[in-house]
């Protein structure tokens, strides 16, 4: 999951951007179905097809970067006061080769959310929430509770209002909306007491010190990462507040998991050698992190650079080549009772 | 003792009047208390001052003494109160969190903290002990309310509390639901210290099995023996009524109880001059099927309806009754067979349908938006073009006094009168009414009835879904029974509410030909 | 012996004291990360390496956004919320989740108006976690978790937020009536486009056109400006002015009584977060 996020976006050579989108579709291929799931992926596919060739069009019309032209088509300038903006004019071999790199970049991400998304349930994301957002995640849940219902109630006051000789159309649709938000917040109310009742709902806030480690760690990263990128000489210091911000942010999140002492009734949500192997993903996929910021290019591509062959390396392909596991493991144990497999290892902490 | 109440006197934030007014009352341990009287009475007000919710989520003004286990429930943290108190609500649908029944069974005890081991032992036990093993890895929305209602009462003992409270626990649940829901409850009474105190409207089927009882009607509270509640309550179920009618003492609670008091006396029957007999058809259902996918839901049902007539149409949850409805609504466009109204076909719009034929679905208030209850009616009037006009309309739903008030502002029971009367302002031929005494006391029942009766009066027609026999004896003239979408039988009401017949009254039970209290005598 | 109890809400002390403060700062903060693309006006020079390493940075920056998202929400809910808040918040977050997969013709969507109105009605911080975690509530139901989230959710959150402070500004300048309505009315147009134009932020990078329109870094923030103007009249300003125009209809016609419901029930509930 992560790795594939990063080989993607980092990533511009195309025959490993090839490599991650295979395998990608390789697991979804492999990947136990759910009725949820199937839809949601398609719904993905189409738009990431659609995004993939609006993309690659609007880049052609536009794409007038580089010296290997191909052909020209008839343009125009938009006037000035939109910015200037020219449409159509040459086209060039690089622009055409750059864009088609992005687009498989941005649809490998897409199908990868898109497998992920549809193989773990919404409450098992929940229950997979830090204890540090404990509260945000049990509005999140509450939420989740209250849909069915909301979204009848909505379907049977439609249906009172054609039963009342209501017209219909806009005019109509305060008498809808109105009641179905009125009598949502009226249950969410009924839902609190219950949740008062049985006794939780409220959290004592969690200690100070740490919150405020976790606060800094904003402006330390900001800071860390402005330095790495854009002042090569302090990249030792820069490298010193990051880590030193990561600190501050996992301090927080570990005492936190503290304070909110609770138990769960069924252990590991993911098994041991699925969470092993999520690990090792995201050690990986910060390796080549780390390696790309220091300089490495061995998954880069520069079309602009008088348009060369790509280079293709073995060691280097093994990189996203590594996002394809999912669906070994899915081939050796056919059906378990949740796809957890692509989890980012954060997610299976508590 | 577990919980005692000394003088104690609340009003909610806001209100003109003090909902309870010195109240004193006491729970032993291992006590099984009944909570009597009307709506908007005080018992669910009652309830919640023994877990604390009462003034520390309600708010509110708050006097005397409480005492639940040694502490102050109205200054005990909930967290703690829930270890002591625990609480079942009415609507199954807004008290839970989790996604399957064991997680939800557990949740409270994760949030203690309870270790893992003893969790699974606990939540083992509980669902041995509720009869819902066959439930444990379930999503809760796809449960029934019976069931649903077994699990919160499972998830709320799971932290051990001394005293178990249950609001209405099957006021939105079919027979069976309720039924499976009261005996657990029952069930669960004798097993240890737990005290129980449950406030229901379904007296006849708790009455004789409680130890206590606490009536509760306007804000005063009253504490009585089950056989000497049976005596005093304002409302009481038709046993108890025949038993007081006969002057027997003390009040029998169950109908083999009363035949035992009467030690063979002859009892005769009373019955009223027959009514005027049916007029012209109004509404002629024929062959009408419908069916959802491959799912039948109703298979070629007919019958028809004549002036004067007042149709109980009953069956268990899931057999047709609200698909049939919707069917002559016009609201099922896929449903074949033909309905007429007045001899000729019926049109195919919905709201021509029902200007003729009005339909009042479940729980009809939900959809109330205007800002006060005249415009509610009013916009109903205008939307019909009725001749009606707003005044009489008011008078006819009893709406008069209420015609200012917002209708959020307004009792349950009233919001339910407002939403029946906005669905038949226009005063239709035809009412069908799906299930509109859900949850309600007796005297909104009545009051019901009364109305019924005067439209069918006036040579309307009505057709009321309701699983409840004693309040339809009142004023069904017919009854159809639908099971699995077919018409069981057609029977006029005394057949089918009398002795012998599917579904007798307790009238009936004691004497043969009568369906009503008021029929037997000496 | 008389209790007298005062209700809930009101006995609350809303956040402790380096809330506001450290809020605003962590929005800021999340700002700056977020429109990294304008001003990474730094030193790396523009020459035809652009191309390897423009992704680099936008994506550690993007993840510095949603770990500011993530501070924030858990800032703004740390401690401060009893049931009824959060199950009213749940619940709001839970329809303005389910009206964002209606869309209306052009576009429309009740979403935006429900945000909108509910911070309006209930304040900028119920405005700013609306936004959030509705967004955040529909990603996990419609399966929509991806690295657009975070920017989502700011945008979003921010939509909320400058509606909660909104109210305050009407107040004191007497609006009331038919004219907050259109008040209102104003800013949901504004919205719409502003919304289109933060959210398609996060591909901006990673997408190559032409040098009129294709972030580059080091290129200044005027002409980072007007390249991703170009970026988003090309792609989604059409779109986003006639979604924006219907989402004005629907506040028009359900924003007047919607805002007495939404008020109303405020006061029948104490209901208030915190």
């Amino acid at each position: 999951m992560t790795l594939v996020m990063v080989v993607a976006l980092t990533a511009t050579n195309p025959y490993y951007l090839g490599i991650v989108l295979l395998s990608v579709l390789l697991v979804a291929a492999m990947a136990p179905k759910t009725a949820r799931g199937v839809t949601s992926f398609r719904a993905l596919l189409i738009f990431g097809a659609i995004m993939f060739v609006i993309s690659f069009t609007i880049g052609v019309i536009n794409g007038n970067y580089g010296d290997h032209r191909l052909f020209t088509i008839p343009g125009a300038d938009l006037p000035s006061w939109l910015g200037g903006l020219r449409l159509g004019g040459p086209v060039s071999a690089e622009g055409v080769v750059a864009t088609l790199t992005r687009g498989m970049a941005i649809l490998s991400v897409l199908l990868a959310f898109g497998v992920f998304n549809s193989a773990v349930s919404p409450h098992r994301v929940l229950r997979s929430t830090p204890a540090a957002l404990f509260q945000a995640g049990l509005v999140v849940t509450i939420g989740l509770t209250l849909l069915p219902s909301s979204i009848e109630d909505v379907r049977r006051i439609r249906e009172m209002r054609a039963l009342r000789g209501g017209r219909g159309g806009l005019r109509d649709l305060p008498a809808l909306v109105v009641p179905a938000v009125v009598g949502g917040l009226e249950r969410s109310m009924r839902l609190a007491e219950a949740m008062e009742a049985r006794g939780y709902g409220a959290a004592p806030a969690g200690p100070r010190l740490p919150r405020l480690g976790a606060m800094a760690a904003a402006p330390l990263l900001l800071l860390a990462a402005s330095g790495w990128f854009y002042y090569e000489s302090l990249r030792l210091p820069s490298a010193m507040l990051a880590a030193a911000g990561l600190a501050g942010f996992g301090w927080w999140i570990v005492s936190a998991a503290r304070t909110h002492h609770t138990t769960t009734l069924t252990s590991e949500p993911f098994p041991m050698h699925d969470r092993l192997l999520a690990w090792a993903s995201l050690v990986l996929a910060l390796a080549t992190v780390g390696a790309t910021a220091w300089g490495w290019d061995g998954l880069k591509y520069n079309p602009f650079a008088d348009l060369p062959w790509p280079r293709f390396e073995l060691a280097a392909s093994l990189i996203p080549l590594a996002a394809a596991w999912p669906a070994l493991r899915f081939a050796f144990s056919p059906a378990p009772a949740t796809a957890p497999v692509l989890l980012a290892p954060g997610l299976s902490e508590q | 003792m577990i919980a005692r109440l000394d003088r104690v006197t609340y009003r909610y934030p806001g209100a003109d009047t003090d909902t309870l007014r010195n109240v004193v009352a006491e729970v032993e341990d291992g006590d099984f208390t009944l909570v009597a009287g009307p709506s908007a009475g005080g018992k669910s007000t009652l309830l919640r001052l023994f877990n604390g919710l009462i003034p520390q989520f309600h708010g509110g003004t708050l006097s005397g003494s409480l005492d639940v286990a040694g502490r102050d429930p109205s200054r005990t943290p909930a967290r703690e109160m829930a270890r002591i108190a625990g609480m079942v609500f009415q609507e199954p649908e807004a008290q839970s969190v989790a996604e399957t029944v064991e997680d939800e069974i557990a949740f409270g005890m994760e949030q203690q903290g309870v270790a893992r081991g003893a969790m699974r032992r606990n939540v083992d036990g509980l669902l041995a002990a509720l009869g819902i093993e066959h439930l444990r890895l379930r999503t809760l929305t796809t449960l029934s309310g019976g069931e649903r209602q077994r699990v919160a009462i499972a998830a709320v003992l799971a932290l051990e509390p001394r005293l178990l409270l249950l609001d209405e626990p099957t006021s939105q649940l079919d027979p069976t639901g309720a039924e499976s829901v009261l005996a657990t409850i029952q069930r669960l009474h004798g097993k240890g210290d737990l005290a129980i105190l449950v406030a229901e409207h379904r007296l006849e089927r708790l009455l004789p099995v409680v130890t206590s009882v606490l009536g509760v009607e306007g804000g005063i509270v009253n504490a009585y023996a089950p056989t000497e509640a049976a005596a005093r309550l304002a409302a009481v179920p038709p046993v108890c009524e025949i038993g007081r009618r006969l002057k027997l003492n003390p009040v029998p609670l169950t109908v083999e109880a009363l035949k035992a008091a009467l030690a063979g006396r002859p009892l005769s029957l009373a019955l009223e001059p027959a009514s005027a007999s049916p007029g012209d058809e109004l509404l002629r259902v024929d062959g009408v099927s419908v069916s959802y996918g491959d799912l039948p839901a109703l298979r070629d049902a007919s019958f028809s309806i004549r002036e004067g007539e007042i149709i109980a149409l009953v069956g268990p949850n899931g057999s047709g009754k609200t698909t049939l409805f919707r069917a002559i609504a016009g609201l099922i466009s896929h449903a074949s067979g033909a309905v007429r109204m007045r001899g000729a076909a019926a049109p195919a719009k919905v709201s021509e349908r029902t200007t003729f034929a009005g339909l009042v679905p479940q729980d009809p208030a939900i959809a109330l938006y205007h800002e006060s209850v005249a415009e509610e009616l009013g916009e109903t009037l205008r939307n019909r073009r009725s001749k009606q006009t707003l005044a009489d309309s008011l008078v006819a739903w009893n709406l008069s006094s209420l015609a200012v008030r917002h209708p959020g502002d307004l009792s349950v029971g009233q919001q339910q009168r407002v939403a029946i009367g906005a669905m038949l302002a226009h005063e239709p031929r035809v009412w069908m009414l799906d299930e509109p005494t859900r949850g309600a006391d007796i005297r909104a029942k009545e009051w019901l009835a009364h109305r019924l009766k005067d439209h069918a009066a006036a040579g309307g027609a009505a057709i009321v879904a309701t699983h409840d026999s004693e309040s339809a004896a009142r004023y069904a003239t017919r009854v159809i029974a639908l099971d699995q979408g077919t018409i069981r039988f057609d029977l006029p009401a005394r057949q089918a509410f009398g002795s012998g017949a599917p579904m007798p009254t307790q009238a009936a039970r004691i004497l043969p030909g009568a369906i009503l209290p008021e029929e037997v005598t000496l | 012996m008389a209790v007298s109890v005062r209700t809930r809400a009101t006995s609350r002390v809303s956040l402790p004291s380096m809330g506001d403060v450290s809020l605003i700062v962590l929005n800021l903060l999340g700002l700056v990360a977020y429109l990294h693309p304008f001003i990474s006006a730094g030193a790396t020079k523009n020459d035809s390496r652009w191309f390897q390493h423009s992704t680099d940075a936008p994506l550690v920056f993007a993840a510095i956004a949603a770990l500011c998202m993530v501070l924030v929400v858990a800032e703004l809910t740390e401690g401060s919320l009893n049931s009824k808040s959060l199950a009213g918040l749940g619940m709001l977050a839970a329809m303005a989740a389910v009206l964002r997969t209606i869309t209306l013709p052009a576009g429309a969507n009740l979403y935006f108006l429900l945000v909108i109105l509910g911070g309006y009605a209930f304040g900028w911080r119920l405005g700013f976690l609306l936004g959030a975690l509705s967004f955040f509530l529909s990603a996990v139901v419609t399966g929509g978790i991806g690295p657009w989230l975070p920017f989502q959710m700011f945008a979003s959150a921010w939509m909320g937020l400058s509606a909660g402070a909104l109210r305050p500004v009407a107040v004191s300048l007497r609006i009331r009536g038919r004219a907050e309505v259109w008040l209102v009315v104003g800013f949901g147009i504004a919205w719409g486009l502003l919304f289109g134009a933060i959210t398609n932020l996060w591909f901006w990078p990673f997408w190559v056109g032409g040098p009129d329109i294709t972030y580059q870094p080091g290129i200044g923030v005027l002409e980072a400006l007007r390249r991703y103007w170009n970026f988003y009249f090309l792609t989604s300003f059409g779109w986003d002015l006639a979604r924006s125009i219907c989402n004005a209809v629907l506040i028009a016609i359900l924003g007047g009584p919607l805002l007495r419901a939404m008020v109303r029930f405020q006061r029948r509930f104490n209901w208030k977060l915190g």
